[in-house]
């Protein structure tokens, strides 16, 4: 049997030899080839313009017509304006959204809420106490001192009431005379004396005071103080 | 002139500065289009499509870049370009059953081996020419432009297990084409 050899073809030499091969030129060839690129019109790569000119040509028309934009809807808007403005309104309308807060402020008010109320009570103790001082005494009888005498001008310039301004004065003489009586009252024989007069002068002196109570009744509490004097 | 101001007098539509860039970059690229296309009139088509992309993208190059690299790389693009835009002939190759390979291989068990290395370079752009349209691309790029498989999925648009599968479909078929080539066919 006779060896067969397997060839392969050698992929470096072949490309060696395709990169030496040069076809030999044809100008004929190429007649159609140059009337073609005669017509081809080159692509000129994209150069930006410089920034002077796009400044010159696009940025000051660009700004000048955002401004005269920016005007004209700006005095329209202006224009179209109310003449009252409800924003104000609108602008509270709002506010409810921070309506929790105040709800907040109102729950943490509770605690001086129960200070205010010891407090009342404490102001309601001291009225009381304000209310039981008057009670106890000597203001008060200054008080009706200075209502007698009133009451006694006013009596006397009453045309009306002259009788009874000269039922108080023998009273009041009365109630001098009565002096005597008490400082006589130790003594035994004064008392066993003489009662009956005195027991009628007194019931004039309490008639009079009577016809003074019938006449003028507020002044019921005159009877424990003119005593004194 | 200056590569600078050669390649202004190009931008500016100078004829004689047009004519010249092609004439200089004529062989190579040409050749470049012959082992892409399934014929030499195709092959025509595809360098005048990629030599006016050329010429629209010419503002866009660095004078640091290699020229004939920066050419190379924009007709690669558009080769691409045009392979993929005829999807009947690109696509339909893809979808062939793989397992078809084994008979077509069956066929050279009982012949007599040749060194399939020492034809001429046309006979191998015919061999190549033959080649389904995704084939021939894949067999370009990985074997005879030197790309990776990762690149060469990425410019193809393929996932990588397709493309082994393709990559080892197109030396089989190469191998065949360069076989039936040396027996005369």
């Amino acid at each position: 049997m006779a060896d067969k050899k397997t060839y392969r073809i050698d992929e470096n030499a072949l490309r060696e030899k395709f990169a030496n091969y040069t076809v030999s030129f044809n100008a004929e060839s190429l007649s159609c080839l140059e009337t073609e690129i005669a017509q081809v019109k080159p692509h000129n790569p994209i150069e930006l313009p410089d920034t002077k000119k796009l400044v010159q040509f696009i940025g000051i028309p660009v700004a000048i017509g955002l401004l005269g934009c920016i005007a004209y809807f700006g005095f329209n808007y202006i224009k179209n304006l109310p003449p009252s403005t409800p924003k104000q309104d609108t602008v509270t309308v709002t506010k409810p959204i921070t309506e929790p807060k105040t709800e907040e402020k109102k729950e943490a008010a509770p605690p001086p809420v129960v200070n205010t109320n010891t407090t009342v009570v404490n102001a309601a103790v001291k009225q009381q106490e304000v209310v039981t001082i008057p009670v106890v005494a000597q203001p008060t009888k200054v008080k009706e001192k200075k209502i007698i005498p009133t009451q006694a001008v006013a009596v006397k310039k009453d045309s009306g009431q002259v009788s009874n301004v000269e039922k108080i004065k023998p009273d009041t003489s009365a109630v001098k005379k009565n002096k005597p009586d008490t400082i006589a009252a130790g003594v035994s024989k004064n008392k066993d004396a003489q009662p009956k007069k005195k027991k009628k002068k007194r019931k004039n002196a309490l008639d009079a005071t009577e016809d003074i109570r019938e006449s003028q009744p507020n002044s019921a509490d005159d009877d424990v103080v003119v005593p004194d004097k | 002139m200056s590569r600078n101001e050669f390649i202004q007098a190009c931008i500016k539509n100078d004829k004689t500065a047009r004519h010249q860039l092609i004439e200089q970059h004529y062989g190579y690229l040409m050749g470049m289009c012959q082992r892409y296309a399934k014929n030499n009139e195709q092959a025509d088509t595809f360098f005048n499509t990629a030599f006016i992309e050329v010429f629209k993208h010419l503002p866009e190059y660095n004078d640091t870049q290699d020229i004939n690299e920066w050419i190379k790389k924009i007709f690669l693009h558009s080769l691409i370009h045009q392979l993929k835009s005829n999807r009947t002939e690109y696509y339909i190759t893809t979808t062939t059953r793989v397992d078809e390979r084994k008979v077509n291989t069956d066929l050279f068990q009982h012949a007599e081996e040749q060194d399939p290395n020492n034809l001429l370079v046309e006979d191998y752009i015919r061999a190549l020419q033959k080649l389904p349209s995704s084939f021939r691309a894949m067999y370009n790029l990985h074997i005879i432009e030197n790309f990776d498989l990762k690149k060469t999925c990425e410019l193809l648009e393929i996932n990588e297990e397709s493309a082994k599968n393709t990559l080892e479909r197109a030396r089989n078929e190469f191998l065949k084409n360069v076989k039936l080539k040396m027996q005369g066919f």
